[in-house]
């Protein structure tokens, strides 16, 4: 299992969209994939899992993926919330 | 397999949280059926337009019924049927239910109509400082 941290930097937070991609990006890879937000952690491939984290910007998460592509999953994970889930701001 | 999914609710609850799930999820969910009920004097909802609306959703796998309040009438009409379609129904639609469906649509009947109640329930939360 590998984990990194990450920190929201989108204006809108994970919002519905954003996690409907999120949830997306997720699903296409074996690893299971969490995401943990304090003592909380829910599973990235359920969009009422990650919705029910209800994080705004600035929001400190932990992204677990355990499996056989668990780095691929990573990286392309932090990449979402790197790029804003593809939003201006 | 795929379960085919109908969503009955008073006037046009229903249609309104489709659009909405749409420009979340980013595509269409055209393969939902919507009936809106009608209860205004001359122009009234039938049984046989319920019927008709699961009649062509069902391929066989079963159908699913989501619609808006237990015991009210879209309920009523829908929970008559759902034997004959071998079908199961989920009372108290939200958005939440309804994104959560869509996730899941391709579990099989049993699991999905879970997945529903499941989904509908996890988004009622009480905020409060």
């Amino acid at each position: 299992m590998i984990s990194a941290d990450v920190t929201i930097i989108n204006k809108l937070g994970l919002h519905a969209r954003a996690a409907s991609r999120l949830v997306n990006c997720a699903s296409g890879f074996a690893a299971e994939i969490e995401i943990v937000k304090g003592a909380r952690s829910v599973n990235a491939k359920s969009i009422m899992g990650v919705l029910t984290l209800a994080a705004a910007i600035g929001t400190d998460l932990v992204i677990e993926a355990d499996g056989p592509d668990e780095q691929q999953a990573l990286d392309a994970m932090l990449a979402l919330f790197k790029d804003r889930f593809g939003e201006d701001e | 397999m795929s379960v085919g999914i109908v969503i009955v609710t008073h006037g046009t609850t229903g249609m309104a949280l489709l659009e909405v799930a749409e420009f979340i999820l980013g595509e269409s969910l055209d393969e939902i059926r919507f009936v809106p009920f009608r209860q205004s004097g001359d122009d009234n909802t039938t049984a046989e337009e319920v019927e008709a609306a699961l009649a062509q959703v069902d391929s066989g796998d079963g159908i699913l019924a989501l619609t808006d309040l237990i015991g009210a009438s879209p309920s009523n009409l829908v929970a008559e049927r759902l034997e004959a379609h071998r079908g199961a129904m989920v009372t108290g639609l939200n958005l939440a239910m309804l994104i959560c469906v869509w996730n899941y649509r391709q579990q099989p009947l049993g699991m999905l109509a879970r997945k529903a109640a499941d989904g509908g329930r996890r988004g009622v939360k009480i905020f409060q400082e």
